[in-house]
C-alpha cells in the first residue's frame, strides 16, 4: 500500500506564477484606472468620440484590467474544469509579456492620441491576445469532453478576436480614413462584440461552474444555459450585422436583437437566482454577494436598454449621457463587480494552493475566508458599490458634484480591494482554532 | 491496531479550506478499512478536479500518516456521487442551516 503525494494533485493546473503575474498586473492597473477616472473625470465623461482620456480609461478597463484578469483566471481554470493540461505554459508566459508591454504602449498612444504608437502598441496588444486565443482554443481542442463553460468560453474567445481585429483597424483608420462614413457605427460593433460576446459569455461560463460550486448546489440542471447561449449569439451576432450594414437591416430590426440580447441577460440572471435559491451554505460570502451585485448591474442595464429602444427616449444629452452611463455601469458594476467577488475566492485559493496544499494533514492550515480581511472586504462592497450606483446615475443625468464625491467613494473602494487582495500573498492573518468535530 | 473511530477521529481535523468543515462531517469519507498492514481509505470530493479539493485527499492520508501507520491508501471514488445530503448535522449547523 502506500501513494505518493503527487499522485493525487491535479496536475493538471499550470505554474501558479502564469495566473499570479495577471492577476497582479490587473490590480495594480485596476488601482490606475479608478485614480484617473476621479482625477480625469472631467474630461472622461465629457464625449466619448476621440476623446483621448476616454479611450485611454476605457481600455485601461477593457483590457487592464478586465481582459487581463479573465486571462490569467482561464489559464489556471480551463484545464481544471475541463481535465486538460494547457497547451503551452511557454507560450501564455510569453503572450503575457507582449501584451502588457503592448498595453503600456497603447495606453500611452491613447493619451496623446499619438497614431504611430497607437498603433505599435495596438499590434504588441493583438499579438499578446493572439498566443492567448491560439493557446487556449488548442487547450479547449485537446478536452475530452466539453460542458457549458467551455461552449461559453469557445465562442467568448471568437467574439475577443474579432473585437481585437476590428480595435486595430480603427486605429489604422484614425490615420488613413478608409472607413467610408458612419465610423461610429463600427465603434458600436467593436464595444459590443467586446463587452457581450468577449466579456459577458466568458463571466456567464465561468459563472455556470464556480457559483454553483461557492454555493454547494449540486445536480441542478442546467435546463437554461444552452437556451441563453443561442439567444444571446443571436443578439450579439445579429446586432453587429445590423449596425454594420443598417441598409439591409434597419434600426427596428437592429432593436429586436438587442431585445433578444436582453432577454439572454435576464434568463441568465433567473438562472443564478435558482442557484442561489438552492445553496447548501445560509451565509453569502463576499464572492456571491459582489456576484449577486454584478448580475444586478447587468439585469438592470438590460432592462434599461429594452426600455430605451422601445420608447425611443429622448432627452437633452442623451447622445453623450446614455451611452457613457451604460458603458461606466456595464464595466465597473457588471464586469468589474464579477471580478472583484472572484478574486476574493481566487487569490486566497492560489495562495493556498501554493503554500499549503502539502502541509494539510500535518499540520494546522488556515480556511480560505482567514486569508482575506472578510469586514474590510464588507465595508469595499458597500462603498464600491454605492460610489458605481452613484456615479452611474451621476454621468446618466450630468449631475457633476454628485458625481465627483461617488467617483471618489468608488477609488476609495477599490484602494481597500487592492490592499486586502495583495496582502493575501503575505500570509493569513490569523488560523483560528477549530473545535474538533 | 488502530480501530476505526480513531482514524476518524484523525480525519476530523482535515477541513475543507474553502467550506470550513472536516471531511468526516461533509460525507466524503464512504469507508475505512483496518487491515494488518495499514488502512485503505474510499473517499469522494465535493468537485471532480478541482485541484484545492484533490489537496484535501492528499491530507487524509497526510492525518493517518501521522498516527504512525506508513501504509495508508486512499481511493478516490466518484459513485455513488457526494451530495450535499450526505453532510452531517453538525456541517449543516456549520455552514448556517
Amino acid at each position: 500500500m502506500g501513494m505518493p503525494a503527487g499522485e493525487l494533485i491535479s496536475a493538471n493546473a499550470p505554474d501558479l506564477r502564469v495566473p499570479f503575474r495577471h492577476i497582479i498586473t490587473a490590480v495594480i492597473i485596476f488601482v490606475l484606472l479608478t485614480s484617473l477616472l476621479f482625477l480625469g473625470q472631467g474630461h472622461i465623461f465629457s464625449f466619448y468620440f476621440r476623446n483621448p482620456l476616454a479611450l485611454l480609461a476605457t481600455h485601461a478597463t477593457t483590457l487592464g484590467w478586465a481582459t487581463m484578469m479573465i486571462m490569467g483566471a482561464a489559464y489556471q481554470l480551463v484545464p481544471v474544469v475541463l481535465e486538460v493540461r494547457l497547451f503551452s505554459e511557454k507560450l501564455a508566459m510569453s503572450g503575457y509579456y507582449l501584451f502588457t508591454v503592448g498595453l503600456v504602449v497603447l495606453l500611452a498612444g491613447f493619451t496623446w492620441l499619438h497614431i504611430p504608437i497607437l498603433v505599435a502598441g495596438g499590434t504588441l496588444v493583438i499579438l499578446g491576445s493572439y498566443v492567448f486565443i491560439y493557446n487556449l482554443t488548442r487547450t479547449l481542442l485537446l478536452a475530452p469532453r466539453w460542458n457549458v463553460t467551455a461552449t461559453f468560453l469557445g465562442a467568448a474567445l471568437f467574439y475577443f478576436f474579432l473585437t481585437i481585429t476590428l480595435g486595430l483597424i480603427l486605429a489604422l483608420n484614425l490615420q488613413a480614413g478608409f472607413i467610408p462614413s458612419a465610423v461610429l457605427r463600427v465603434v458600436a460593433v467593436h464595444a459590443a462584440l467586446g463587452g457581450m460576446g468577449w466579456f459577458t459569455l466568458a463571466i456567464m461560463g465561468v459563472g455556470y461552474r464556480l457559483l454553483p460550486m461557492f454555493a454547494l448546489v449540486h445536480r441542478l440542471p442546467n435546463l437554461l444555459a444552452m437556451p441563453i447561449f443561442w439567444l444571446a449569439n443571436l443578439g450579439i451576432a445579429g446586432t453587429a450585422v445590423a449596425l454594420t450594414a443598417p441598409g439591409i437591416a434597419g434600426a427596428g430590426v437592429a432593436s429586436l436583437f438587442v431585445i433578444a440580447l436582453a432577454a439572454a441577460v435576464i434568463l441568465f440572471g433567473v438562472d443564478v437566482w435558482r442557484i442561489v435559491s438552492r445553496r447548501q451554505r445560509a451565509r453569502l460570502g463576499l464572492t456571491m454577494r459582489f456576484s449577486l451585485a454584478a448580475v444586478g448591474y447587468l439585469v438592470a442595464l438590460a432592462v434599461g436598454a429594452s426600455v430605451v429602444l422601445s420608447t425611443r427616449l429622448s432627452f437633452h444629452g442623451a447622445a453623450t449621457a446614455l451611452p457613457m452611463g451604460f458603458a461606466f455601469l456595464f464595466l465597473m458594476g457588471w464586469v468589474t463587480a464579477m471580478i472583484m467577488g472572484h478574486l476574493f475566492k481566487i487569490v486566497p485559493f492560489l495562495v493556498w494552493l501554493d503554500r499549503y496544499s502539502d502541509k494539510i494533514g500535518k499540520q494546522k492550515v488556515p480556511l480560505l475566508r482567514e486569508m482575506v480581511n472578510e469586514r474590510l472586504g464588507e465595508w469595499t462592497f458597500w462603498l464600491y458599490n454605492v460610489g458605481v450606483i452613484g456615479a452611474g446615475i451621476s454621468v446618466l443625468g450630468g449631475i457633476t458634484t454628485f458625481r465627483s464625491l461617488f467617483l471618489g467613494v468608488t477609488a476609495a473602494a477599490s484602494y481597500l480591494f487592492a490592499f486586502n487582495v495583495l496582502t493575501v500573498f503575505r500570509g493569513p492573518r490569523q488560523v483560528t482554532v477549530r473545535e474538533k468535530g | 491496531m488502530f480501530s476505526r473511530k480513531m482514524i476518524e477521529r484523525a480525519l476530523q481535523n482535515v477541513y475543507d479550506p474553502e467550506l470550513g468543515v472536516n471531511v468526516v462531517d461533509l460525507g466524503l469519507i464512504y469507508d475505512i478499512r483496518v487491515e494488518e498492514d495499514g488502512v485503505e481509505i474510499d473517499m469522494t470530493l465535493t468537485t471532480r478536479g478541482c485541484p484545492l479539493h484533490d489537496s484535501i485527499a492528499a491530507g487524509v492520508r497526510n492525518a493517518v500518516q501521522a498516527l504512525g501507520i506508513e501504509d495508508v491508501k486512499v481511493n478516490l471514488v466518484w459513485e455513488p456521487a457526494w451530495t450535499p445530503e450526505r453532510m452531517t448535522d453538525r456541517a449543516r449547523q456549520q455552514l448556517g442551516y
